[in-house]
């Protein structure tokens, strides 16, 4: 019978390695999907996955069990990987985690022109492909949090837990990642519609 | 309702159902510019391409490097690992404790070792004089005490006990701290 995560914490904390690398397997492919989202190439995100868990190996102590141990864990694998793109090529204006959910606000979409119709361009498995690897070109924290909403499923409980942020600024990060990566997308059809 | 107001309302509704009021805005809109058909076409596909995104997997190694990258185990951990620091500090009370039940003794016998006499003079005379002023110090806390209080208990000893228990629980936590003992220290992060 498989163990819940916080049957593993506890024998973990014991000293119990086996019980601990039982949660790197678990959880090992969602920390490492987040990573990669948000630092943009296997190689660093998978060393700062490794560093995560060596992170909440050392930490244990402190996890109290208020939230889910996956949310405590995507909680410093965005600490860690914002870390990591900070120390790489990452555009940072926007990685801050705070931030006045009012700078979000009245944001124009600034509507392209497009003379052919872009959704047919997402017909192609090489453009989706494209799209899915703008979402790791956006800013840190943007592609943190439409990895963890649109490709980990997590609620807006989880994503404003593991951000520290309140959910109405969890909201309006979501909202200008998308637009954010739609402009990326309409950047990429027609590089000259857009500034 | 213009496009901008719109296609603001169209990323609003990845999040929330929009109100019917807003539903029907947004259709006559919609009905009436193809632009913003194009962009609800673009949207919903965007979104869906994301939310298909295939999860990577870490490399097969990774497993094996996490666990061979963590710290030893903590010598708080374990019950084994607390074994060697709790006797040395038990050995160390009961030390303390015979030398100062037997202090007199332990004086005389060494004062009464001629040969030795001019190298550990020095020592006793020290022994003397830190027992005096530890007794002095007793002295002054027990002076600030009701009297019937200060004559029911030895509280000079009492007081030389607890001190010691105090440092010697400090030196315990200190060395399990830096992990003393264990296979590496724990200040600072791993390089």
């Amino acid at each position: 019978m498989d163990l819940s995560d916080e049957e593993l914490v506890a024998r973990a904390r014991d000293g119990d390695r086996s019980a601990f690398a039982g949660l790197v397997d678990r959880h090992s492919v969602s920390v490492f999907n987040l990573t990669l989202r948000i630092v943009g190439n296997r190689e660093d995100a998978e060393e700062a996955a490794q560093d995560v868990f060596v992170r909440a190996y050392r930490n244990l102590g402190r996890f109290r069990g208020d939230a889910r141990f996956s949310t405590w864990l995507y909680r410093i694998a965005v600490n860690v990987s914002l870390s990591s793109a900070r120390r790489s090529r990452r555009d940072l204006s926007t990685t801050s985690l705070s931030g006045s959910e009012d700078e979000d606000e009245g944001l124009p979409l600034q509507l392209p022109d497009l003379s052919a119709n872009p959704a047919e361009r997402f017909e192609q498995a090489e453009f989706r492909e494209q799209v899915r690897n703008m979402v790791a070109a956006l800013p840190p924290i943007y592609s943190a949090v439409i990895s963890m909403y649109h490709m980990q499923s997590l609620s807006y409980d989880e994503i404003s837990e593991a951000l520290e942020l309140p959910i109405g600024t969890v909201k309006a990060r979501l909202f200008r990642a998308r637009a954010a990566l739609r402009k990326l997308i309409y950047r990429s059809i027609e590089p000259d519609t857009l500034s | 309702m213009n496009c901008e107001s719109t296609q603001r309302m169209l990323y609003e509704a990845v999040d929330r159902a929009l109100t019917s009021d807003e539903r029907r805005l947004v259709d006559a809109h919609l009905s009436a510019c193809e632009r913003c058909r194009s962009e609800v076409a673009v949207l919903d596909a965007m979104i869906e391409t994301v939310e298909t995104t295939p999860l990577s997997s870490p490399s097969e190694a990774f497993l094996t490097n996490v666990m061979d990258s963590l710290p030893a185990p903590r010598q708080s951990l374990s019950v084994p690992s607390l074994f060697i620091p709790r006797m040395v500090f038990a050995a160390t009370l009961a030390a303390a404790a015979l030398v100062w039940l037997y202090r007199a003794m332990f004086v005389e016998i060494v004062e009464n070792l001629l040969p030795v006499q001019t190298v550990i003079g020095p020592v006793t005379t020290v022994f003397r004089d830190t027992q005096a002023y530890l007794q002095s110090q007793a002295g002054a806390v027990l002076a600030r005490l009701p009297e019937q209080v200060s004559n029911s208990v030895e509280w000079g000893s009492m007081l030389l006990v607890v001190t010691t228990l105090a440092v010697g629980y400090v030196l315990v936590r200190t060395a399990e701290k830096l992990d003393v003992g264990g296979s590496r220290f724990e200040i600072g992060r791993r390089t």
